[in-house]
């Protein structure tokens, strides 16, 4: 087992599997969602259950849109709020530190506020089927 | 009064103001507070306590906090106070009229400031009910004989963290409160009661609120509401049971039968961003058409 995760070749191999969602993805997704929710910051590399960082240096520009790809990906496959929140926040994130331009932060925020609806709608069509 | 052989880690602010009076209004009295003294670290502090000493300055800040707080949110604040029987001035109140015994004071720069964990050593708290004020930390959680006590906004393990009053309306449809002896870990304590309510604000006419009006409200006065009402809930289900009772004829609080957590069980949220939340909100206000 690896003592290390690698950020960039995790986000890298994802973006080649067309960001594509397995189990064992669930579990890294979910800790990565802490580096943006909390730390504001990803680095590239962190101990193998990434609860501590072994790099000082944050990924760069292209890792951090694929992270977000990755957790639009994730939250949709999943209808998963939680993701979609910090998908939400990663976006600002990137618009702010210049990563984003505005239209193209505008476009995502409407992507996220689109499924916000859909995973409701389906909560709730899902609900009213059971009742 | 039921006497409670508890001690309130109270930290002035609504929260804690609204937990010592409901604990009251239901016939609860705990045996101690224990006032923290939090020395402010904003910049406005900073230069009143230069040119006005550390007394006045932590007076002027104290004041303006509670009167700016009472007025940023009074219209819903004062509606969602009353639901509870409670208005804004009655938590003005003096602390002294709610616990059996005198109110403790401590000063500390924070809540993890080891003057706390000192005083606690040498004290006779043993059950102790946090009112929030920040995280607590090792070593203040392993401190032999005291336990802490934790309303959580959530049903643990699934929802744990922070914003658990919205991400509880938001995946289960209703606000969901856990009390659980703290541990180190982030909501992962030993469970000693879990509640759901339905929240139905259908009377309060949310649509003339904006929404950052609503969420202040919430946070503020609704959530801490309902997070000491599963507490008193609780506590009126145990009273009089013979077996939890001690020689005092109360229940023993550091010892309430609890259920162990599984920290690798469940999930924890984050703050909620605000379009998230508005969501959340809008569905609130959406209710109100509903019924």
């Amino acid at each position: 087992m690896n003592s290390e995760f690698d950020t960039q070749q995790y986000l890298i191999a994802k973006r080649n599997q067309n960001y594509v969602i397995g189990d064992s993805d669930f579990p890294v997704i979910d800790r990565l969602c802490k580096k943006v929710d909390v730390v504001k910051k990803v680095y590239q590399v962190y101990s193998a259950d990434l609860s501590s960082k072994l790099s000082n240096e944050e990924v760069g520009h292209n890792r951090y849109q694929e992270l977000f790809e990755l957790l639009l990906s994730a939250a949709t496959l999943l209808e998963d709020y939680k993701f979609l929140n910090t998908a939400l926040k990663l976006n600002d994130l990137l618009f702010k530190r210049g990563m984003l331009e505005e239209k193209k932060a505008e476009e995502n925020s409407r992507q996220l506020s689109d499924l916000i609806i859909t995973f409701s709608q389906n909560r709730q069509g899902a609900a009213n089927e059971r009742s | 009064m039921k006497d409670l052989d508890l001690t309130v880690l109270f930290v002035d602010a609504i929260p804690a103001r609204i937990y010592l009076a409901l604990l009251r209004k239901h016939g609860y009295r705990p045996r101690k507070i224990l006032f923290l003294d939090i020395e402010p670290v904003s910049g406005k502090y900073r230069i009143l306590r230069k040119y006005f000493g550390r007394f006045i300055a932590k007076t002027v800040l104290r004041l303006f906090k509670r009167y700016s707080a009472a007025r940023a949110s009074s219209g819903l604040s004062e509606q969602l106070l009353k639901e509870h029987g409670l208005t804004l001035q009655c938590l003005k109140t003096s602390l002294d009229s709610y616990a059996e015994g005198p109110v403790d004071n401590i000063s500390v720069n924070g809540i993890d400031d080891e003057r706390l964990t000192e005083y606690l050593k040498s004290s006779s708290h043993r059950a102790i009910l946090f009112t929030g004020g920040g995280l607590l930390k090792e070593p203040l959680l392993s401190l032999d004989r005291i336990r802490f006590l934790h309303i959580h906004p959530g049903i643990v393990p699934e929802i744990r963290g922070a914003d658990g009053f919205f991400w509880s309306l938001l995946l289960r449809g209703k606000a969901g409160y856990s009390a659980f002896y703290m541990n180190p870990g982030i909501d992962t304590g030993d469970i000693v009661v879990r509640q759901e309510f339905k929240v139905d604000l259908s009377r309060l006419g949310l649509e003339n609120y904006d929404n950052d009006e609503i969420y202040r409200a919430l946070l503020d006065v609704y959530d801490p509401c309902l997070r000491i009402m599963t507490f008193i809930h609780f506590l009126d289900s145990i009273f009089g049971e013979e077996e939890r009772m001690v020689d005092t004829g109360n229940p023993d609080m550091l010892s309430i039968p609890s259920e162990t957590q599984n920290p690798y069980e469940g999930r924890a949220y984050f703050f909620m961003h605000r379009r998230l939340r508005n969501f959340v909100i809008n569905g609130l206000k959406n209710r109100v058409e509903e019924t």
